[in-house]
């Protein structure tokens, strides 16, 4: 049997809750979950946002990212204890929206307080906080790949963990995904108008936007020729389509097309796919070039829901918290309802779930987009025993 | 299996090279750039414009199949206009122009690249401080070993900044440290050598024992199996200090100046250069870990 690559530990932290269990409770429990708002200072006029923040935690940007990354790997390692040699030996595939901007950020305004002659902007490397902090602190010394694709950043993280996995270049690796809250980003999507009002409604008629959201997801996947029970990441696909920087093209042409490849790389036909976690995150453009791509490949539409209202947008982690999220509820053999839906768009010809359902083993989409053009498909297969 | 195998074979490569006058900065690069790109794009930041006349002049007229994976490493990425944006929001307090808070996005290089080259297949974007080549081309073999891309093209890119005194520091080098900056680019093939001169491309160059190397020691055992008989070593050009493993090799120096994507440069020079022995190309990461590469030119 050739080498599969099945989840070994996870662990996350995020605006649902501390800890993955934590974390699905909440998605499970709640219908719909109403975003904060975040006020954000130093603007010339006031800027307050919706946001999913993750409750608690330092509010210095770097001990804040720090602390994140110790919260989710904390969980993982608890599950999975490596021995230093196994730390040092695996590959890291890293993903992230914002790696060190936050502190990037906070340094640059601290130095223009206290001494703004020689105040200088981007005063760190950015990229390579992440890395540093996992090298420092938990002796993850191996071969670092810090990946930064918009919100397909883990998702492709999570592609070139599979990749190594299935060549025999390691027996395990370890993707991580981050997003901290900084002023970039939240300022950045409020002047594309690209904000919801309130809370985000995937597929709705009524949507108007996203809710961006805080959190880390750490996934540990390791080769596994057993055909054991578990889940495994089967398959997966990334593109990019170069219709438009900030959109996928509306006739779902390229979505469909990486959706094809994730299924023909995990080896099924589309009619074995039993739901689709969507990308789904309530912006007009992204919602009706998903509808469309879903549409094209498949005759008969499965299932499908978005993780966001819930979970917020965690733009470059998304694709690692999300597959975490999906692999917890398919361990409890449940299927999360699509909240924020609630009125068809019939425009976009389809509609989510509307309520949660009993999951059976199988296989499973996932898909994420990002800017750039950058399109991933992935497919998870859960099996409850060999 | 080594970690970071089959061995590479470089088909093309091109690139732009500037040392950055203390007095003028960074030449503007709209004529260079108009001489090289398929297609003119509005709303681009100097990375992007680095990015496509770099891969330009390495993919020249030739078409590249729809199987071709594109991965750009660099170790700050948009760095003038995420300055910018910094300075209008943080010190001056306004919200990010969306033309340039898109620019901010570490893969809006790679998209233009692959509208400009007409490419759609898989397209990353990765960082590892000095050693981002290296990181591409890890991603790009791991690629090409597991059959999602047929070649690749894989570029290093990084842009200097004003005040140069003030990238200095970014930098962390020392005052009146001569900068420069850089777009290098390869097309590369998993070389094959049991391949026919018919059915392969003859190539310029292999690249082998790609390497992340935790320590010193594990860099005197990637020198145990990558040295060779005339083999060079490459180092960052303004570190008088090469680690002891490396120290006793003749070195070879491109006549660069200091910024992130120097091995790129290294590389281009070295086979411009008409050499014929194996190089070594390391770089530390400032964690204590070294990311080594062998290039090994065609005879």
């Amino acid at each position: 049997m050739a080498r599969q690559a099945r989840i070994a530990a996870t662990g996350m932290i995020s605006s649902l809750g501390r800890g993955v269990a934590d974390s699905v409770r909440t998605l499970m429990a709640t219908p719909e979950r109403q975003a904060g708002q975040l006020v954000l200072a130093g603007f010339d006029e006031p800027l307050s946002v919706p946001y999913h923040g993750v409750e608690g935690g330092p509010d210095d940007a770097g001990e804040r990212l720090a602390w994140l990354l110790d919260q989710a790997l904390a969980e993982l390692f608890e599950r999975a204890p490596l021995s230093a040699s196994q730390r040092a030996g695996m590959p890291v595939f890293i993903g992230s929206s914002c790696y060190g901007i936050g502190m990037g950020e906070s340094r640059y305004r601290q130095q223009l307080a206290q001494s703004p002659a020689s105040a200088m902007p981007l005063p760190l490397d950015g990229f390579g906080q992440i890395s540093r902090h996992l090298q420092m602190q938990h002796g993850l010394t191996g071969p670092d790949f810090s990946l930064n694709t918009a919100c397909t950043a883990t998702a492709n993280a999570l592609l070139g963990a599979l990749t190594a996995i299935r060549n025999g270049q390691c027996d395990r690796a370890l993707v991580v995904g981050l997003e901290a809250r900084n002023h970039t980003t939240l300022s950045g999507f409020h002047g594309m108008q690209l904000m919801a009002t309130d809370t985000m409604r995937p597929f709705d008629r009524r949507r108007d936007g996203l809710v961006l959201g805080e959190g880390c997801g750490v996934l540990l996947l390791e080769a596994d020729s057993v055909d054991s029970g578990a889940c495994y990441l089967a398959g997966g696909a990334s593109n990019c389509d170069t219709y438009s920087i900030s959109a996928s093209h509306p006739d779902g042409s390229s979505i469909a097309s990486v959706m094809a490849a994730a299924l023909a790389d995990a080896g099924i036909a589309g009619e074995r796919i039993l739901a689709i976690k969507a990308h789904g995150t309530a912006t007009p453009l992204n919602d009706t070039s998903e509808a469309a791509g879903m549409r094209r490949l498949f005759h008969e539409l499965p299932d499908f829901f978005s993780l966001k209202s819930a979970l917020g947008h965690t733009l470059g982690s998304c694709g690692v918290m999300e597959t975490i999220l999906m692999e917890a509820c398919l361990g409890q053999n449940r299927l999360p309802a699509s909240t924020g839906f609630a009125e068809a768009d019939d425009a976009l010809q389809v509609a989510p779930m509307t309520a949660g359902r009993e999951a059976e083993d199988g296989s499973y989409l996932l898909n994420f987009f990002g800017f750039g053009g950058n399109n991933a498909s992935l497919v998870l297969n859960r099996r409850s025993g060999p | 299996m080594t970690p970071f195998s089959p061995p590479l074979t470089i088909q093309a490569l091109g690139d732009f090279y500037r040392t950055i006058d203390p007095d003028r900065g960074p030449d503007p690069l709209r004529e260079t750039l108009a001489a090289v790109s398929r297609e003119r794009f509005r709303r681009i930041d100097r990375y992007t414009q680095l990015a496509l006349i770099g891969s330009g002049r390495c993919v020249g007229d030739t078409g590249l199949a729809s199987d071709t994976g594109l991965y750009i490493g660099s170790r700050f990425a948009s760095l003038s206009n995420t300055i910018t944006v910094h300075q209008q929001m943080v010190a001056g307090g306004s919200v990010p122009k969306p033309a340039n808070f898109i620019n901010t996005l570490s893969n809006s290089a790679g998209y233009y690249v692959a509208r400009n080259l007409g490419l759609d297949g898989r397209n990353l974007f990765v960082s590892r401080q000095d050693a981002s080549l290296i990181a591409a081309l890890q991603l790009a073999v791991a690629d090409l070993a597991g059959g999602s891309i047929r070649q690749a093209l894989v570029g290093v890119v990084d842009e200097s900044s004003m005040p140069l005194e003030e990238h200095r520091r970014r930098l962390d080098v020392a005052p009146g440290t001569p900068l420069g900056e850089g777009s290098h680019w390869f097309r590369v093939s998993p070389h094959n050598r049991r391949a026919s001169a018919e059915d392969s491309e003859p190539g310029l160059a292999t690249l082998s024992h790609l390497a992340t190397l935790a320590n010193e020691e594990a860099l005197s055992d990637w020198m145990e199996e990558a040295s060779a008989d005339g083999a060079g070593i490459w180092w960052p050009e303004q570190d008088t200090d090469l680690p002891a493993p490396v120290a006793h090799l003749p070195r070879y120096q491109a006549g660069l100046a200091c910024y992130p994507a120097a091995m790129g440069g290294a590389i281009v020079r070295y086979l411009e250069g008409g050499q014929q022995h194996p190089l070594l190309l390391l770089a530390p990461d400032g964690a204590n870990r070294y990311h080594g590469v062998r290039l090994n030119p065609a005879r």
